[in-house]
């Protein structure tokens, strides 16, 4: 499903580089919920940045479901995103002017569906987070718990390929979190959805069926083969 | 698939936005984009007013619809009466009158002041059916054929006993009935009763004096001639088809249009108008600039995680910059329907209250051509301001957006 292969990524601020991935290789495939871990500045959002399209590698190679994705340009990314993947971020960022299901039917209208389906399928999705009565709330009226909750609908409202969460509990407390990671779950193992998910929480590891962690840019194979749940440390090249 | 989306989310966004968006901005947007429309088209619409009211004071009282001269190096045009039957013959016409003029001094012998005029002389019939001051009598009467001996005064003229109260130089207080002398340029002085007093609120033309053929002819001997005739056709609008219907029929005079003739007296003066109007226009369209340019930009800057995530889960930045777009022209709409109303509402209330000038009460006119300008020119100056911040904010990459 995902194929990376020797992945650079080097920032440059005026003289100074930083190279925040130095050469990663790994698959992921269809169905898993892999978490990506590793200390603060290790790089794994940059990682996480790479494989969802949102920032383009130095080098390397990068193929989702057999595309080629570091070949797109600017447009042809931004329609694979609305096309192909969901997002939850740490921030959820909603809209404020729209109500929870409008907010969540938008990846939905964007596609050119029938308004009356995208609600249908928001409002579906809504039920399965938890939020099936909140349909016509605004924003401001939801905890931070329900809004994020939100976002994560919103990411599933198109049936991504790829759930991307980049420590989407960052700002939730620990019942909250819960919450999150057991919805993760639930639509990982129900409907088999594929997530990649950055956390730093060492309690998160139980959720997910794989690890991979990273360290200064580059996959820390010694943890890999420690804790490797289905004993799969990663793909490295 | 994923691009036709596009309008309709901009469009999706833009109503939730004004719907649930703050009310007081959006009022006060609306608010300043009406003064800006009234702004840009009040004072051309006092000048409308103004030009119109000074062109149908030309028509009424002073040049008809086309007025027809001596021909060049000559002070008079003779065979007038054959001109006039002429003229007559004329489709269209409804009124022909031969006008004589000449220079006198009239003197008030109650207290000795006096005035050097130009005195004209008409056929009362005639005349009616060409100007107008006999619906514009203040006292007494209009001339009738055959009055001699019997004078009409512009209410200027005749003046006040109170020097201070008069706008112009007068005889100081002439009343109907009164007598008054004529001192005409072949040394002949005749006194004459007043018979009637105009008042048409034209400066200049308050301040003239009439009166009949008939009592010209006895003095000066003018038989058949005329130093102008004044002709009335169907409408304003024609008077220079008539012009040429006329110059077609033979007449070989000089025939010049109300037009023509009103050229250059109003002309400075409408220029002087226009580059004001010009400078209100290019201020006004500065403000509505900066007042879209801020609200958009508050907006928009307050939203950049929202925009962020929102161009990470697929939507185009185009699709951000359009749902702001369609808000700018919303309230731009609003703006220009409450201006009009409100521009509709000061010349109503101005014609009711009018506004008196030196030739009379000021009926506004609004100028809809030039109001279509002002909206164009509003419309694409908001979007432009509008366009600029949503396009900066928008062009941010997403990940240094997001992180803020
Ligand atoms: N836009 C950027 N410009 C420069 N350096 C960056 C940028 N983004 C990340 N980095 C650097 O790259 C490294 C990895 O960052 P990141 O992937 O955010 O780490 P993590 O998510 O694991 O905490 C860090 O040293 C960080 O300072
Ligand atoms: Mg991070």
């Amino acid at each position: 499903m995902i194929e990376v292969a020797d992945l650079k990524r080097i920032y440059r601020l005026g003289q100074v580089e930083v190279a925040a991935l130095r050469g990663v290789s790994l698959s992921i495939d269809k169905g898993e919920f892999v978490g990506i871990m590793g200390p603060s500045g290790s790089g794994k959002s940059t990682l996480l940045h790479q494989l969802g399209l949102l920032d383009t590698p130095t080098s390397g190679t990068i193929s989702i479901n057999g595309t080629d994705v570091s070949r797109l340009d600017n447009g042809e990314r931004t329609l694979f995103r609305l096309m192909h993947l969901g997002y939850v971020f740490q921030d959820y960022a909603l809209v404020s002017e729209l109500n929870v299901m409008e907010n969540v039917a938008i990846p939905a209208i964007m596609q050119g569906r029938p308004l009356d389906d995208c609600y249908d399928d928001a409002a579906r999705v809504l039920e399965k987070v938890g939020l099936g009565k909140r349909l016509h709330h605004l924003v401001y009226e939801l905890s931070g718990g329900e809004q994020q909750r939100v976002s994560i609908a919103r990411a599933l409202v198109n049936t991504p390929s790829i759930l991307f969460a980049d420590e989407p509990c960052a700002n939730l407390d620990t019942e909250n979190s819960r919450t999150v990671l057991e919805l993760f779950r639930s639509v990982n193992r129900e409907l088999g959805q594929t997530i990649v998910m950055v956390s730093h929480e060492p309690w998160h590891m139980e959720y997910f069926d794989r690890i991979i962690f990273i360290r200064d840019g580059l996959l820390d194979q010694e943890r890999m083969g420690r804790v490797g749940r289905n004993g799969r440390p990663g793909n490295p090249a | 698939m994923g691009t036709d989306g596009g309008w309709r989310v901009s469009l999706y966004l833009a109503v939730r936005a004004i719907r649930r968006g703050n009310r007081n901005t959006l009022a006060l947007t609306v608010l300043i984009i009406a003064l800006v429309i009234v702004l840009m088209n009040f004072l051309s619409m006092i000048i409308g007013g103004v030009v119109s009211l000074y062109n149908q004071q030309m028509i009424d009282f002073q040049y008809g619809h086309v007025a027809i001269e001596p021909r060049d190096r000559e002070t008079t045009i003779t065979g007038a009466d054959a001109v006039i039957r002429q003229v007559q013959r004329i489709p269209g016409v409804t009124g022909a009158s031969a006008r004589v003029s000449t220079g006198v001094t009239i003197t008030n012998p109650k207290n000795g002041k006096f005035q050097s005029k130009a005195l004209t002389a008409f056929d009362p019939v005639d005349e009616q059916r060409v100007t107008q001051y006999q619906l514009r009598m203040k006292d007494g009467d209009y001339l009738s054929k055959g009055d001699s001996g019997q004078i009409l005064i512009g209410a200027l003229l005749a003046g006040t006993e109170d020097e201070a109260k008069d706008k112009l130089p007068s005889l100081g207080g002439v009343k109907v009935g009164d007598r008054i002398n004529v001192m005409y340029s072949n040394g002949i002085v005749k006194s004459y009763r007043v018979k009637g007093i105009f008042e048409t609120e034209g400066a200049l033309i308050d301040s003239g004096a009439f009166i009949t053929r008939t009592e010209m002819d006895s003095v000066m001997h003018t038989e058949g001639i005329a130093t102008e005739i004044l002709v009335r056709g169907p409408s304003a609008d024609s008077a220079t088809s008539l012009k040429y219907a006329i110059m077609n029929y033979g007449v070989g005079e000089k025939v010049k249009t109300w037009k023509e003739k009103g050229q250059g007296i109003l002309g400075d003066a409408i220029a002087s108008f226009s580059l004001l109007n010009t400078i209100m226009t290019v201020v006004c369209l500065v403000v509505a600039s900066v007042v879209v340019f801020i609200v958009t930009f508050i907006n928009i800057i307050n939203r950049k995680k929202q925009i962020a995530i929102l161009k990470a889960i697929g939507i185009r930045r185009q699709v951000i910059v359009g749902s702001y777009l369609l808000q700018v022209l919303f309230l731009c709409s609003c703006g220009i329907v409450l201006g009009t109303l409100m521009l509709n509402g000061i010349s109503a209330f101005l014609s009711v209250y009018q506004l008196k000038f030196p030739m009379g009460y000021l009926t506004p006119i609004i100028d809809y051509s030039g109001l279509a300008t002002s909206i164009a020119l509003l419309l694409v100056v908001s979007v432009i301001s509008a366009y600029l911040p949503a396009r900066q904010v928008t062009d941010e990459e997403i990940l240094d957006a997001m992180r803020g």
